[in-house]
Parts: C-alpha cells; structure tokens; sequence
C-alpha cells in the first residue's frame, strides 16, 4: 500500500510541474530500482499510481496556467476561457468528473473488455489512419476560411512529420516543447494583451446538467486510441473535440475522461491484448508477468488512485485559485512564461528552443486566421495518416 | 474544503467528494481482498517464448553451482524445469527456493537470469 500512496504523491508532483512526465520520472527511478524499499510489484503499482494521479492533476497546470503536454493541450483552449470568466474551478471540477467516471465505468465494464478488446484491437488497427483522415477532412471542411484551415492543418502537419520522421529527442521530452509551443505558448502571449487581473475565481456556481454521456464518450475514444498503437488519448480528444458536443462542459468532461482512461486501458492491454500501450506500461512489463488476479488488483487501485486522486485535485485547484486571483495576473503570465521558456531550455537544450519557437508561430497563426485551434493537434494526426499511408 | 454548491446532475460538491471516497475504499477493500497473499509468482511450465525481457517470479527446486562468481543450474516445479543463471549473485544454495529474475533465450532455450533470490 505505501508503494500506492507514494505514486499517488509522485503523480501530484508530476501533473503539477509542467514538462515532467510519469515516464521520465519511472525510467529515472528505475535506473536506481537496487536503491529503492520496493519489490518490483511495489514498483509497479507506484509507477501505475503515479500515472493515473498524473492525469487528474495534469490539468491545473494546463486550465491555470495555459501549460499543456500533449493529452491536456486541447483542454487550454476552453479551461483558458472559463478561467477568464471566473469559473477555472469548474473546468478543473469538470475534467475530474470525467476522469473519475471512466474509472468506475472501466471497473463495472471490464468483464465486457476481457472479450471486446482483442476483437477491437484487431478489427480497426489497419483502419485507424483512415478514420484520423476522415476526421482531417472534417475539420478542414467545417471551417469558413477551407484555405487557411488546410494552410494550418498542413503547417502543424509537416511540423510534427519533420520532428518524429528522425526524433531527436525521447518523444516524452520532445512533445514538452511542441505541445507547449502550439498551444501554451500563444495562449498566455493572448493573455499579455490588456489584461491585467484575473476575476475573483468563483467557489461556489451550480450547474444542471448531467455529465454521463460526455463521460461515456470520453471512456469510449479513450478505449478505441488507449489500445491502438501509435496513438493515445491526444488523438481521441481530437475525436471527442469534432464529434462531441460543442457544449464546452461536456468538452472538459470527455476530456478528463480519456485521459485518465488512456492512461488505464495502455497497461491493463498488457493483459488484454498482450502489448504495452505507453512508456508506463513498457515498464510495468519488464518488471512484473500481468496475470488476471495483478490485473483486478490495478483495477481496484485505479479506483482508490482516482478516487483519491479527484479529491487532492479539487482541493490543490481550490487553493490555487484563490492565490491567482489575489496577485497580478500580468505578473503570473510573465513568470509562466520565462518559466516555460527557461524549463524547455533545461529539459531539450537549443534544439527544443527552437522547436518552442517554432510551435508557437504555428500556433498562433489559428487565432490570427479566426480559426479553431485544433487543427494544431496535425501534429501528430498527419504523420499518422502518413504512416497508415506507407508514407513514413 | 470550501467549494460549495458546485453540481453536476444530482451530485452537489460536498456529495461528490463523499462519492470520492466511497470509490476509493471500494478500491482500498478490493486491492487489500484481491491482493492476499498475491506474490506475482509463475509456474516454470508457463514460461513462454513471448515473455521473454520479463521480469518473473518462480519457486520450485534449486539444483547447480557456483563457476566462479557466476551460477549456472536449473529450476524444477511440478510443471517443468528451466536453465537459471546468475551473474555476481552471492549465497545462492541448491534446495527449495523462489527466484527473481529475467527471462532470456539462449541458443533456442528459455532461461532465467536471476536478479534476486529468496
């Protein structure tokens, strides 16, 4: 059980500083595994906690500060705006119940995946590229200005085809910069222009509406991408962001939803389909063999992790909050910045730099053109499509 | 906590932390049921090509020795035997044992290189 508590402690610290990814932090500890009080059973479920703690807390810094990684990066754009209107509690509320609900839903249903996932796996994976081209076309064709969509589409597009045909850093290291660049990046620098203070963030608001069927959304793109390789719980929120509702509270519940169901459904595939579905997972499989009985122990962990886990988040966001809205918000933008600048420099050396400056053109150009700013999200879709192509 | 009156459906603030930790102690009850005496250990007859790079835990009967600093030998359960190896593992004795280590092939031959030794 300590090994749990711990994870769910490594994962706050993980969600919280933007640019250190569970991944980074399980290889980092893994090379001192001879040092540590854990078994390697322990070790597994410290880093599985940690993953999942990782994806609750993972939006405070991407709704309050505009600090995106790649899973939260679509999470900006809406969190950013409920925060200006006083409401970044309720996005960080919304988000939380979404995460929340795809564990129980996972946890309930998970009789149903021991059968549905194999034959899922092998049904869509050749189809994948095919639904993600349809989705590009989509988005391309339900903008008004169809040339500067497919310009931005594209940009974004050849950006992330240039950065992963020969990466040149660990991919976890590598989204930091990009992510950070397309969406983080811009938002703040929209921020700077006039504002001066944030409005008293509210505590207390009512809403009426019933979040099941943005979890079950969120669940669902979190399943079909979570099992599929190449892809995760990026490329379902860009599902869930085209064929969801456009209702931004049922947006942030999906969101938080595939996340946190991603993050399961990667390593709990080491058991179902018999492949590791992220840098967690890989790990996981070198240190344990996932029999069923490890399998219903992860499930019953997810659901303490989590359960715990949206608890320390509604109270970390609550307290963050109140201080945001007491200082300057100039200031912070300010401080967030040269923090994210001086943390990319840190974390990818010049080369990220120039990747940050890089997404951060890119990802201006969709405000500027008065377009969605998903279409960043190209990044990783079109090196996809050009991969199930042959192309890459 | 003073987050109050925030709902969604039928679920206020202070219910939904409550419906928190009610999921957490499902799955506190779960883990601590499910988990009794789980020792992630394998028997040597489910060891097959496709774990090979995973770490295993396995007991059963310890036979070989000791070429230097390094062990070679093999590992009996009631399932089948297999080829243990161990590089710079001291106060490895023949006899009843649970190991730990990882699974490699050799020359076409599943073995294990023991990492630990209980």
């Amino acid at each position: 059980m300590i090994e749990v508590f711990l994870g769910i402690l490594a994962g706050c610290l993980t969600g919280l500083v933007p640019g250190i990814h569970p991944n980074t932090l399980a290889v980092f500890l893994l090379s001192f595994s001879s040092l540590l009080p854990f078994d390697p059973l322990g070790f597994s479920l410290f880093i599985f906690s940690c993953a999942l703690t990782h994806t609750f807390l993972s939006f405070i810094p991407s709704i309050f500060l505009g600090a995106p990684e790649d899973t939260t990066a679509l999470s900006v754009l809406p969190g950013h705006r409920f925060l200006l209107e006083g409401r970044g509690m309720e996005a960080v509320y919304l988000t939380v119940v979404g995460g929340l609900g795809v564990v129980v839903l996972t946890s309930l249903l998970f009789p149903l995946l021991l059968f549905l996932l194999p034959a899922l796996y092998s049904g869509i994976k050749p189809w994948i590229w095919l639904l993600l081209l349809g989705v590009a076309i989509f988005m391309i064709l339900s903008e008004k200005r169809k040339l500067r969509a497919c310009t931005a589409f594209l940009l974004a597009g050849c950006f992330g085809f240039i950065l992963l045909s020969k990466p040149v850093l660990p991919l976890t290291l590598l989204f930091f910069p990009v992510f950070t660049g397309l969406f983080g990046l811009p938002t703040l620098l929209l921020s700077l222009k006039g504002r001066t203070s944030l409005p008293e963030q509210s505590q207390d608001w009512n809403r009426a509406e019933k979040p099941w069927g943005a979890v079950g959304r969120g669940w669902l793109a979190g399943l079909v991408m979570g099992v599929l390789p190449g892809l995760g719980a990026s490329q379902a929120a860009v599902l869930v962001h085209e064929f969801g509702k456009k209702d931004l509270r049922s947006f942030l519940v999906s969101l938080g939803g595939v996340n946190t169901v991603a993050s399961l459904i990667s390593v709990l595939a080491l058991y179902l389909i018999s492949r590791p579905r992220s840098g967690v997972a890989v790990i996981i499989e070198k240190l344990v063999w996932v029999d069923f009985r490890l399998v219903l122990i992860l499930i019953f962990c997810s659901l303490f992790v989590s359960g715990i886990s949206a608890i320390l988040t509604l109270r970390i966001a609550s307290g963050f909050s109140k201080f945001l809205s007491r200082i300057s918000y100039r200031k912070v933008v300010l401080i967030v910045l040269v923090f994210l600048v001086l943390l990319t420099a840190l974390l990818t050396g010049p080369y990220g730099l120039l990747v940050l400056i890089t997404g951060t053109a890119i990802g201006l150009l969709p405000i500027k053109w008065g377009l969605r700013r998903s279409h960043g999200m190209a990044v990783l879709m079109l090196p996809i499509i050009l991969g199930g192509l042959g192309l890459m | 906590m003073e987050i109050r009156g925030c709902s969604l459906g039928l679920l206020n603030m202070d219910r939904f932390e409550l419906l928190c930790l009610v999921v957490a102690g499902i799955g506190i009850l779960g883990m601590l049921l499910v988990g009794w005496g789980y020792e992630n250990a394998v028997k040597v007859g489910e060891i097959k090509d496709e774990m090979v790079g995973v770490w295993v835990k396995v007991c059963g009967n310890l036979s070989g020795r000791y070429s230097g600093e390094n062990w070679f030998g093999e590992l009996r359960d009631g399932t089948g035997k297999i080829r243990v190896v161990a590089f710079g593992l001291n106060g490895i004795r023949p006899g009843p044992a649970c190991i730990q280590g990882v699974v490699e092939s050799y020359k076409g031959e599943l073995e294990i290189i023991m990492k630990r030794y209980d």
